[in-house]
């Protein structure tokens, strides 16, 4: 340990190794990874932002988002749901039925079709689904899966699914975020469609959620006094928030942007390695930071689900 | 220890010539580093208090885009670790390399123009990221024109640093040298290579934020971190008796550091990457727990100091910090409801303030009277600068460690609305904001000091290299030196 030439090669050595490791080895395996087809879509997932959002990303780069709200949504596991949809032997699956415990059979396969399925069992095991499927596929009737991914941050309604890499595939810089003092952010424009809602929420966050803490961007905006006609883009605002009489606030283009990505910030597309039957159902707008209610939404009103991923081979997480 | 000053370039000399001719040599150099780093260190705290306070206080300062929220937070971490942390570091790091190898700084008028330029780098860099121009990856904010300047800088001050370790006359070497050498390699890798991947020629997606993270856990645990333990080898020792525990223990920490401390790219359980990566990283984050113990058991054995030495304070504050942070980040990458809560920015701060902070503190509080000749005696300002640096260590993590953890408990709870985690939070937020103020204060008491003593030596001699009062110099000197 005397020669300056020994730390030097150990150190290159063993530095060396890391950055195979760690950096060529993992670019080997993501680098490579294209957009691909999920089964049963049209689209290859991801796709490149229309323009308008992909300039926004970068107003919400400058503006530093990231600092307070992340990108990433994490799943603590899988729930299952069995459905019935139909079946060709009435009578034996009545009876399949009474053997798991439902009484009233005749009742459930008589309203199952392929648009009104009947949930036969929720929120149970996978092992106990296939069990279940078997049982009533063996009676004749057609008992499809439901994935449905459960977690915190699915059950507060800030994403359908976890978030996987191949979601990141077209994001540069990458925004995935390291704090959570704001609400995340992956499934923005799905929870919150509306661009008024977005628009009024930058200037002042505290007009929609009270006691929010997030800053209000009014740098964002123009105030200006009202010309002949008012601006067909000018803020509805609460009276306790509005402007002086005469005036109006305006947003500035790079603020449109920014809404636009926003807005386009949706992962609802089920993949391989994060797969789920359950189709999103869009909240209505205004209640963005309230819990989704229940992590397993109605079964009864979904169309027939289309499993995407072999029941047999599912990634546990 | 076995860096004792040599002789055979001088022998008709007396030692402390010898020593003195030794700093003088880098006295320029390291008198503008220092106070440039510590003008940044007062301006990253100002950053970084006008960024807590904006968390319970949305309304302050809102219609100033260069002070918003998501401006002044970077600001505040990059000013920290490229203005203050890494500039005392280098500039330490150059006056032990002096030290250790008995050699005069090789081309000090090239160090202080480089110097200038990292100063430079920086504020443009700082500028950048208040008007919106941040490339978006964490601790590599800098846009390129900021960056680009910063670390042409540093390559000339460590192509210095390495002429002046292969100029040495002690050839054996000491583990402080290990780590500076591999430090000197290890930043511009790591650098170069996030800012290739990440900047210049992106990665694709998920591939960012691994080059982020790998990035970001080098930065603190293979740049910042060896700096520091490399001033920890320097000191203790040097207070006490000048003997090293073990030197055993010591190629035991560094090389198990060395080989597992590039592999911890601070992932966790639940990122959007393949599972074994992940693992990967945890498992080299458990494992840098070796070098952790070795080296704390080392240094701590290590301390001898004479019970009147009011230096060693800072380096056994900065020795238990050290410890504190190795379990932390272990902590922070095993437990799965930790990662994206504030106790990521708890830690962060004991890192940075507790364990290299302190030791870097310490290190200025004994070369800047050196190289300037002020009384190295502890005055007013250090013990000022100790406490709030302490107190505001000890209220701000201590806040964002509780805050985080009732963040993690109600993060984990799906039917707790997003604006009830932040209101929960709210009153922890707030006593992390009188922490970051105690910092502000000891911050600018440890800049007041060491101005007043580069002032002092400027308005004496109108140069730095003047010896100044001989006598009480070389009395100040003596005893400060027992250890040589």
């Amino acid at each position: 340990m005397n020669y300056g030439s020994v730390i030097f090669l150990g150190v290159f050595a063993t530095f060396v190794a890391s950055w195979w490791g760690m950096i060529f080895a993992p670019q080997l395996q993501l680098g490579s990874q294209q957009p691909k087809v999920p089964e049963g879509a049209s689209m290859a997932y991801p796709t490149l932002r229309p323009g308008v959002a992909a300039q926004g990303h970068k107003v919400y780069v400058a503006a530093g988002c990231v600092q307070c709200h992340s990108q990433q949504v994490r799943q603590q596991g899988y729930v299952f749901d069995v459905l019935l949809t139909g079946t060709t032997n009435q009578q034996g699956t009545a009876k399949a039925l009474y053997a798991l415990g439902i009484k009233d059979g005749t009742q459930l396969i008589s309203s199952a079709t392929d648009t009104t399925p009947q949930p036969v069992r929720k929120n149970i095991s996978q092992a106990e689904a296939n069990r279940i499927q078997k049982t009533l596929t063996d009676s004749g009737a057609t008992a499809p899966m439901l994935f449905i991914p459960i977690g915190a941050d699915i059950q507060r309604g800030w994403g359908f699914r976890q978030s996987v890499a191949q979601d990141y595939l077209y994001e540069n810089p990458v925004q995935i975020g390291n704090s959570r003092l704001g609400p995340d952010l992956t499934n923005i424009g799905a929870r919150q469609p509306d661009a008024q809602w977005h628009l009024r929420h930058l200037y002042n966050p505290r007009i929609d959620i009270k006691g929010s803490t997030m800053p209000a961007y009014q740098y964002f905006f123009e105030k200006r006094k009202i010309g002949k006609t008012p601006s067909p883009d000018a803020l509805k605002l609460p009276p306790e928030f509005a402007p002086a009489a005469g005036y109006e606030i305006v947003p500035k283009p790079e603020t449109l942007r920014l809404v636009a990505y926003l807005q386009s910030l949706r992962t609802m597309t089920p993949l391989f390695e994060a797969p789920m039957t359950q189709l999103p159902q869009v909240k209505p707008a205004g209640d963005t930071n309230a819990p989704a209610g229940t992590n397993a939404p109605t079964a009864t009103n979904a169309p027939t689900p289309k499993t995407n991923s072999p029941s047999t081979n599912t990634p546990a997480k | 220890m076995n860096g004792s000053t040599s002789t055979s370039s001088a022998p008709s000399l007396r030692r402390e010539d010898v020593v003195r001719d030794i700093e003088s040599s880098a006295a320029t150099p390291l008198a503008l580093m220092f106070f440039a780093s510590l003008a940044w260190l007062v301006v990253s705290a100002v950053f970084a208090l006008i960024s807590s306070v904006k968390l319970h206080s949305p309304v302050i300062l809102a219609n100033c885009e260069w002070l918003s929220y998501g401006h002044t937070r970077p600001a505040a971490n990059d000013t920290f670790v490229y203005g203050f942390a890494s500039q005392a570091g280098i500039a330490i790091a150059l006056w032990m390399l002096c030290r250790l190898g008995s050699v005069r700084l090789f081309a000090p008028i090239g160090a202080t123009i480089a110097a200038i330029f990292w100063n430079v780098g920086v504020a443009l860099g700082t500028v950048g990221i208040l008007r919106g121009d941040t490339t978006g990856f964490e601790w590599l904010e800098f846009p390129t024109y900021g960056s680009a300047m910063f670390f042409c800088a540093f390559l000339v001050l460590a192509v210095i640093a390495l002429v002046t370790f292969a100029r040495r006359h002690d050839r054996e070497l000491y583990p402080s040298q290990w780590y500076i050498i591999a430090a000197l390699l290890w930043f511009p890798w790591l650098y170069t290579t996030a800012r290739l991947l990440l900047v210049w020629h992106p990665v694709r997606g998920a591939m960012q934020f691994l080059v982020n993270g790998w990035f970001a856990s080098g930065l603190f645990t293979l740049w910042l971190g060896a700096l520091g333990v490399a001033v920890l080898y320097y000191f203790i020792p040097k207070l006490g008796n000048g003997q090293l525990y073990s030197r055993a223990l010591a190629i035991l920490g560094f090389w198990t550091l060395a080989v597992f401390g590039p592999w911890m790219a601070g992932l966790y359980h639940g990122l959007p990457l393949p599972s074994w990566i992940v693992s990967v990283s945890i498992a080299a984050t458990v494992l840098t727990l070796v070098p952790l113990v070795a080296t704390v058991m080392n240094l701590w054995n290590t301390r001898r100091f004479p019970a009147s030495d009011c230096a060693r304070i800072w380096f056994t504050t900065s020795l238990i910090f050290f410890a504190i942070t190795g379990v932390l980040n272990v902590a922070v990458a095993l437990c799965p409801a930790v990662p994206l809560t504030v106790i990521v920015e708890a830690a962060q701060v004991i890192a940075l303030y507790g364990f290299i902070g302190f030791a870097l503190f310490g290190a200025i509080f004994q070369i800047v009277p050196r190289i300037t000749g002020a009384d190295l005696t502890c005055g007013s300002r250090g013990k000022l600068t100790w406490w709030c640096t302490m107190l505001g260590i000890l209220f701000f993590s201590g806040a964002l460690l509780l805050g985080g953890f009732v963040q993690g408990r109600k993060l984990m709870d799906g039917s707790v609305p997003s604006i009830d985690i932040m209101n929960a939070m709210k009153p922890f937020i707030r006593a992390s904001t009188l922490g970051l103020l105690l910092l502000l204060i000891g911050n600018i008491a440890i800049f007041g000091s060491v101005a007043k003593m580069l002032y002092d030596c400027c308005r004496r001699c109108c140069s730095c290299c003047c010896p100044g009062d001989k006598q009480a110099k070389d009395a100040k000197l003596k005893t400060a030196r027992a250890a040589r």
